[in-house]
């Protein structure tokens, strides 16, 4: 079959509704503050356990791209981004909304939305089979130079800084070996309990430490109104004028190429993509002065940057095994849960998951506008919610989420113990993304190395190093740790930039 | 925060080295991995240990935060722990009296816990989100929540 043969496959009843819902669910996980994308993909993955491999990551990716999008609705009418990649987002849109003018924020942070999205949608189709033809080519030195430069990188940008970040993802790591050693039969660092014997599961660990943790943070302040009314006044229109595309269609081009190249560098989420996107436009504009008093280039510039993201990440989530932000490090465990090997043989013999889930990531980045612009004023007054309400919402669901996986209590107390290890992470700026990326990256480092040691008929180091790709690997590494800095420097909030009122996207 | 990192480094160190010993005695190419993560902690331990050393030297001098933050801050804290607290006792609870009882007894005592003053909103919330729960997963997914009572 050819890639254009799946189409309608991503169009079936069954995927449909898995996109609606996802797209739904994510546009409210988006709205509101304190929630985010990789919280609402975890809380969400228990629901994929019985579905067909197709309509499961099709759910999970509609609630990846349109939680990014769901940012805005709160940024623009409160000045809170529903998640910090709305952030820039919320300066320009807010200043629309104080001057009377919300639907103008609203309908080009739709429109460029729906083309970032759409435009890395399509890049995942075009680009993730070549990448995938290169994957085929590695070998266990490969895969675990992949594993650790994928951590590395990860862990370097998820935390304030670098060292913290490595520390958490070695942590990870060195959590993923607990458990019966599957090739010796040994208990590893198990203590005497049994439960341990079958290893830390990551869907109870990653809904502790993304879900629970954020609920923690919740509580600090539960009575915190984000606003009482929305200012919007008089009638909304949703579609943009002719004078309005012509304003913007040169920035939705150049962010959604920004997003796209940025979600694909692992590790750069979507509010770097944001950021860059939206200095990039400030910076080339011919009205600088018009940025921060309401630009609708600024909006489009933040808005295409972020959504762009979504699908630029999941290229090498999909080609390599690498998640390129938190969120896919979730979606990462929605595939190893579906039976999906994410890598070198994923698009030749999973082609009848993959290309219908591509087609309909696309599908989904369209629907996600449809639905925002008939759901945008329902949902708005959501956004008003205390966010000690949503407290028993995140709890209930971890518990009943990781409950579900294996009917057993003892997910619970794992899911339990990395909330609050999630909790105690993000208050002394230790990212608990990285501490999930090392658990999830490193049964495939362990298995690489392990390999290589047996193949290697001298030094490991020298059998590693002396790959082609393996050595690129290390190299593209180094340069990716250098290229995030700086990504990282230019991406650097202006003075008086809004704090995000949820997580962020790492 | 770098007295906070000297403390977690420093533990982070200290309990490497049993965990060292105890990769040691796994058999064959089983140790290799844990040791190979074991010697990256450390490695980021120390270097988190340095820049908090040096971070610390920096930063003496610079006032001490206000006791108005300070006490801020500690009630912040007690009210995420408190609501852990609730949260482990619900989950405790479920095992005598089944899942549903305990939920709704943990949306009480977290109510309560964070002073919600939106109470409507919140049992109307709450009441849809545990509908929401049983129509999806007991009923939707078949997840046996009753055998909650059962335990591990």
């Amino acid at each position: 079959m050819t890639t254009m043969e799946y189409l309608p496959v991503a169009l079936g009843p069954a995927n449909l509704l898995a996109i609606l819902t996802g797209v739904a669910v994510g546009l409210v996980v988006g709205l509101l503050p304190g929630l985010t994308a990789n919280l609402g993909v975890a809380l969400l993955l228990p629901l994929t356990y019985r579905l067909d491999p197709v309509p499961a990551l099709l759910l999970l990716t509609s609630l990846y791209t349109a939680a990014i999008y769901g940012g805005t609705f709160s940024a623009v009418l409160l000045k809170t981004p529903g998640t910090s990649a709305s952030a820039p987002t919320a300066i320009e849109g807010f200043a629309l909304t104080e001057r009377g003018e919300p639907d103008a924020a609203l309908r080009i942070a739709t429109l460029a939305s729906v083309i970032g999205g759409a435009a890395s949608g399509l890049a995942l189709l075009v680009l993730s089979p070549p990448l995938a033809r290169l994957a085929l080519k590695f070998g266990p030195a490969e895969s675990f130079m992949l594993a650790l430069s994928g951590l590395t990188v990860l862990a370097a940008l998820a935390a304030d800084d670098w060292p913290k970040g490595l520390l958490a993802g070695a942590a990870g790591l060195l959590l993923s070996t607990v458990g019966l050693d599957l090739e010796s039969g040994t208990p590893r660092f198990t203590f005497g309990v049994q439960a341990l014997q079958g290893g830390i599961g990551f869907v109870p660990a990653v809904i502790g430490l993304f879900s629970i943790s954020q609920a923690l943070v919740l509580c600090e302040e539960p009575n915190r109104a984000v606003q009482t009314a929305s200012r919007a006044a008089g009638a909304w229109r949703w579609v943009p004028s002719p004078r309005e595309i012509r304003l913007v269609a040169p920035t939705l081009v150049r962010s959604s190429v920004i997003g796209i190249l940025v979600g694909i560098v692992p590790g750069a989420g979507a509010d770097i993509g944001a950021w860059v996107s939206y200095n990039e436009a400030r910076r080339t504009a011919r009205d600088p002065g018009a940025f921060g008093r309401g630009s609708l280039v600024g909006i489009a510039a933040a808005e295409a940057g972020n959504n762009a993201v979504t699908g630029g990440s999941l290229v090498p989530l999909l080609t390599l095994g690498i998640p390129g932000s938190a969120t896919a490090a979730v979606l990462l465990g929605a595939l190893v849960l579906h039976g999906l090997v994410p890598g070198p043989t994923l698009f030749r013999e999973q082609a009848a998951v993959v290309y219908p889930v591509l087609w309909g990531f696309l599908v989904a980045n369209l629907a996600m506008g449809l639905v925002g612009l008939l759901l945008g004023r329902a949902l708005v007054p959501m956004a008003r919610l205390p966010r000690g309400a949503l407290v028993p919402v995140v709890f209930v669901l971890g518990l009943v989420g990781s409950y579900a996986l294996s009917g057993s209590v003892w997910d619970v107390y794992v899911m339990l113990a990395f909330g609050l290890l999630g909790y105690g992470m993000q208050k002394t700026g230790f990212h608990p993304a990285a501490l999930a990326v090392g658990l999830i990256l490193g049964p495939l480092a362990e298995t690489g190395l392990r390999q290589s040691v047996t193949l290697a008929r001298g030094s490991v180091l020298v059998y590693i190093l002396e790959r082609p790709i393996a050595l690129t690997l290390a190299l593209v590494a180094a340069a990716s740790l250098a290229s995030a800095a700086r990504l990282k420097r230019r991406s650097a909030a202006p003075p008086g930039a809004p704090a995000s009122g949820g997580g962020r996207e790492a | 925060m770098p007295r906070f990192d000297v403390v977690v480094a420093a533990l982070v160190l200290l309990g490497s080295v049993p965990a060292w010993v105890a990769a040691g005695r796994f058999p064959g190419t089983a140790s290799l991995f844990p040791r190979f993560s074991l010697v990256l902690l450390i490695g980021a331990a120390a270097s988190v240990l340095l820049r908090a050393v040096l971070a610390g030297g920096r930063a003496r001098g610079h006032p001490p935060p206000a006791p108005d933050a300070r006490q801020a801050n500690r009630r912040r804290l007690g009210r995420a722990l408190a609501s852990f607290g609730v949260v482990c006792g619900a989950v405790e609870a479920a095992r005598g009296v089944g899942f549903f009882p305990a939920a709704v007894a943990l949306a009480m005592a977290l109510a309560w816990v964070l002073r919600i003053e939106a109470r409507r909103q919140y049992a109307a919330l709450v009441t849809g989100l545990l509908v929401l729960v049983w129509v999806v997963f007991v009923l939707g997914l078949g997840v046996p929540l009753a055998g909650w009572r059962q335990g591990i």
